[in-house]
């Protein structure tokens, strides 16, 4: 699949996530501004491995901007693009926040997971792939471990409320 | 991949667990699916703080120690005392059960038939009736040197009165290589002459086997001389299965109407088995005869099995001989006695 395909395709798809947290014609904006972004700063990336990934990082980046430019100013309903600056990768102090707080939730959380769960997530920390984690946890085929990893994972979103992010619910 | 298996995919994305098909395969297909694409964009930010290694060694700690693989647990496990006692409490009572189960598994129906000796009978007048046998206790002993005949003259024996010519013989035994089943066609009054002529000639020693079931033919066993004793043939009832085939069958089985039983016996010597069987008439018939090698099993009858369609009870009898014997059944089962009968009951 050649870049320009993957990059129409990733439009339909952010501006379809985006338009179910924010208002429909902000989500057209943040799908351009991930496109306007993916073509001047990481117009080398090509692969689809690479620029789904970075893709879905900049517009959760800004999306979650918009919601505390919002928040900030009291906006829930209009946000001009105007005000919406472009992403910043680097981390920023709400962002570095928002992670320590979610880590929190994530340490509690993975003590209450049942021990297979405990050990699936420990080997995927530890960087092991499925395969490796076959082999480790003696699973008679892949599809096990990946069967194990789908419910413990939404074990694990259970236990967090149903989402990995606070507040969003 | 199916889609399902692909949306097992996303747990992969924020670990970064996911080999390069892998990864290719999920977001190809969260390209096409929005439902997918929007699972995958929440698994963002778990993926983000993830990246973050110092965030991965607080969540695996938090996670405790790794589970280790049960060998190694087993192997810490095993040097604890108690550990050991528990171990060797199992490892005693599992040896205790199994010899317990072996000792008392059922054993196949195995009679051990020991012969008895008999002396050389004198033989009959060739004129005399096959009918008039000779009383049971002097046909039959038990092995011993024969006697020093005395050499005063005996008492002419009187004449016997001849064989009236449309009298029917008793039927003769054929000769040991074609088995019979089921008795004999009467072979004529040529025949019981020819019979009694070959009994006659019968050698200095024959032996009749007789079953060791019974504790009163078990006893006559042990007294039996060393040299007789050493003659001994076994048998195992066997019962045909539903596969067509004969298998033994444990001591004390039932037999039902319609269960077809064969013999299998086990001679220790080379020589001659006879099967007889106890007809309604009260006469014998022979089933099978055959020349036997030691240390070899045969099935008897070899064609067929005895059956009953209602409760019955057949008798059999079971004669093992070093030569062969070529008298009438009835003959060889009045040398055989009560005692060496095998009863089949059919319930």
């Amino acid at each position: 699949m050649e870049r320009e395909q993957i990059l129409l395709k990733l439009r339909e798809r952010i501006v379809a996530f985006a338009a179910s947290h924010i208002q429909g014609d902000i989500a057209e904006d943040v799908a351009q501004e991930v496109l306007i972004l993916l073509h001047e700063k990481y117009h080398r990336v090509e692969r689809l491995e690479e620029l789904v990934p970075l893709a879905l990082q900049i517009a959760r980046f800004k999306i979650m901007s918009l919601r505390r430019k919002s928040q900030r100013h009291g906006e829930y309903t209009q946000v001009s693009i105007a005000d919406i600056q472009l992403p910043d990768p680097e981390a920023n102090p709400a962002a570095l926040v928002e992670r320590k707080l979610m880590l929190e939730r994530l340490t509690q959380a993975v003590g209450q997971l049942g021990d297979r769960c405990r050990e699936l997530l420990r080997l995927k920390l530890q960087g092991k792939n499925f395969g490796e984690i076959q082999k480790r946890m003696g699973a008679q085929s892949i599809n096990t471990v990946y069967t194990w990893d789908y419910r413990c994972r939404q074990q694990l979103l259970d236990l967090m409320g149903g989402d990995w992010e606070a507040g969003k619910r | 991949m199916s889609r399902e298996e692909i949306q097992k995919l996303l747990g992969g994305y924020a670990t970064d667990t996911l080999s390069a098909a892998e990864r290719s395969a999920l977001f190809e297909a969260a390209l096409e699916d929005q439902e997918l694409f929007d699972a995958l964009a929440k698994e963002q930010a778990l993926r983000d703080v993830l990246q973050d290694v110092s965030a991965r060694e607080q969540l695996i700690a938090a996670l405790g120690p790794a589970r280790e693989p049960f060998a190694r647990r087993a192997w810490r496990w095993l040097p604890q005392p108690a550990a050991l006692a528990m171990a060797g409490g199992m490892l005693a009572v599992l040896i205790g059960g199994g010899l317990a189960l072996w000792w008392t598994r059922p054993l196949a129906h195995r009679e051990v038939l020991v012969a008895d000796a008999l002396v050389r009978q004198p033989a009959p007048p060739l004129a005399a009736p096959l009918s008039a046998a000779r009383p049971r206790s002097v046909q039959r002993k038990l092995f011993r040197p024969p006697p020093a005949r005395a050499s005063e003259p005996s008492a002419p024996l009187p004449t016997p009165p001849a064989l009236p010519a449309t009298r029917p013989a008793a039927p003769l035994l054929p000769r040991v290589g074609t088995a019979a089943v089921g008795g004999y066609a009467p072979a004529g009054a040529a025949g019981a002459t020819r019979a009694m002529m070959q009994a006659a000639a019968m050698p200095a020693r024959s032996f009749i086997a007789r079953s060791g079931a019974p504790m009163i033919s078990l006893k006559k066993a042990k007294a039996t001389p060393s040299a007789a004793a050493n003659l001994a043939v076994g048998y195992t009832l066997l019962l045909k299965n539903a596969d067509g085939g004969y298998s033994p069958v444990p001591s004390g089985a039932v037999f039902h109407a319609g269960d077809s039983v064969r013999l299998r016996v086990d001679p220790n010597e080379a020589g001659y088995i006879y099967l007889l069987r106890h007809e309604e008439t009260a006469a014998w018939s022979l089933v099978e005869g055959r020349s036997v090698e030691k240390a070899q099993h045969y099935e008897l009858p070899s064609i067929g099995g005895f059956q009953s369609d209602v409760p019955a009870q057949v008798e059999l009898l079971l004669v093992f001989s070093r030569v062969e014997q070529n008298v009438t059944p009835d003959a060889l089962a009045s040398q055989a006695h009560a005692s060496s009968r095998i009863t089949i009951e059919y319930r």
